[in-house]
């Protein structure tokens, strides 16, 4: 088996997972419609206009329901001792790592698809055409957060007080990438014409790039055993 | 006055040696260097510089103690590391507070959202988040490593947290401008400072010593 099929294989099994048990897809969903409830009471509710507050908003979205989605990342494969299992696959550690990534970007990136959409609905965005760079923009935060996120996941799942660290731990570090995110945000919905879009996208696949590959070399000290 | 044997393994000479460098250090900024234009408040300045420094310095060992800590599996370097992040920590602190201060007096405003700032007060989150990852992984090996793949992990996003909101706020330039860079200092000031930087380095060489031991020592009694 390649390495590449053997991360797709991996990423497919996380993703099966999850569309059976459906456990961390349906948190995720209820809790990113619950935040952009809040931030319409927040800001919209109190005379805000939308195009004000939807980087903010939709960034809050992506970054704590993804939080949720990697916390269960590794947690299921603590059951039954499975990670243990995917560790004496005759594979390079690379594999896990890029393996349980690419399944949390998927489970991400459908999440945040689907909320991306209903924001842009409940609060009238002016931004159908545009859509699809939003979902970019949103697609390079999300492999961003999850690389990082699944380092981090691997760890916590090792401490105490695991659900509450893993934000604590990745928040901090992803914050370039979530700057870059509303920056360019801010820009399409503003519709000004190329202003700071490349730039800003750039930055964040800079991010993509570099924190994927500190993570790929220091997942493996995170699970040795 | 050191007559705890611990205190002493822990403390060497170089203690000694840092407390008269930062009397010094105290008579350079209040007594060497004259007035600014700006009055009294900037004399907070041989404070600040300082403690920014030896904050990014003792980061900058926590980093090269993490890559050695996973490269060599020795818990020496893990000491160093554990060492040198708290001490960063609370040089960090000191420089955000005193920044603070100053920026009161001199901007009439605590805080102000520049690049800068918000990269140190990100440095010190991450080091804070650093902190909390170590109290709550119970195995001493897997604290080491997990620490050190954390600081690792960290630095690499630092400089990014810089370029992001630098791109940011040079679309939207801030009210205040960044004051006093070393080049447009008066010699005696220059003097000063740079005396400063180095008494509070070698202070941070001194803690870091006896932190140092004594994470040593801690370690020997588990």
């Amino acid at each position: 088996m390649s390495w590449l099929s053997a991360v797709l294989c991996l990423a497919v099994k996380d993703v099966r997972h999850e569309l059976r048990t459906r456990e961390a897809l349906a948190s995720m969903f209820v809790f990113s419609l619950l935040v952009i409830v809040l931030f319409h009471f927040g800001f919209s509710d109190l005379g805000a206009g939308a195009t004000a507050f939807a980087p903010g908003a939709l960034w809050v979205t992506f970054t704590f329901s993804a939080m949720i989605g990697l916390s269960r990342s590794f947690a299921v494969e603590e059951l039954n001792g499975c990670l243990r299992g995917l560790l004496l696959c005759p594979h390079d550690r690379s594999v896990v790592f890029a393996g349980k990534m690419l399944g949390a970007t998927a489970s991400i990136a459908a999440v945040s698809t689907v909320a991306l959409v209903l924001f842009v609905i409940l609060f009238n965005l002016p931004v159908l055409s545009q859509l699809w760079l939003l979902w970019l923009v949103m697609l390079l935060g999300v492999v961003g957060i999850a690389s990082v996120g699944t380092v981090f996941s691997a760890m916590t799942t090792g401490t105490r007080m695991r659900q509450t660290l893993l934000p604590v731990l990745v928040l901090p570090v992803i914050l370039p990438l979530v700057v870059f995110g509303m920056q360019v945000t801010a820009r399409i919905i503003d519709s000004t014409p190329g202003g700071g879009i490349g730039g800003g996208m750039l930055g964040m696949v800079l991010f993509d790039v570099i924190l994927t590959t500190v993570g790929m070399l220091t997942f493996e000290h995170v699970v040795v055993e | 006055m050191v007559r705890d044997p611990a205190r002493r393994r822990c403390f060497g000479p170089e203690i000694w040696f840092a407390g008269v460098a930062m009397h010094l250090a105290m008579l350079a900024a209040f007594l060497y260097a004259p007035q600014d234009v700006s009055g009294e408040a900037q004399r907070i300045f041989y404070f600040h510089v300082p403690s920014a420094w030896v904050a990014f310095l003792a980061f900058f060992v926590t980093v090269i103690a993490s890559i050695a800590v996973l490269a060599k599996r020795s818990m020496w370097w893990d000491s160093l590391a554990v060492s040198s992040a708290e001490i960063g920590t609370l040089f960090c602190t000191m420089a955000l507070v005193s920044g603070s201060i100053w920026g009161k007096a001199a901007w009439n405003v605590w805080w102000v959202w520049d690049a800068r700032l918000t990269t140190t007060f990100i440095v010190w989150l991450i080091y804070a988040s650093y902190a909390v990852l170590r109290m709550n992984t119970p195995s001493a090996e897997r604290s080491a490593r997990f620490a050190a793949v954390y600081a690792i992990v960290g630095f690499a996003s630092v400089p990014l947290t810089f370029l992001a909101i630098r791109l940011w706020r040079t679309q939207h330039p801030p009210a205040v401008v960044m004051g006093g860079d070393g080049g447009g200092l008066e010699p005696k000031m220059l003097h000063a400072l740079l005396f400063c930087v180095g008494a509070f380095t070698v202070l941070f060489v001194a803690f870091l010593r006896g932190r140092f031991r004594l994470e040593q020592l801690r370690r020997a009694t588990q």
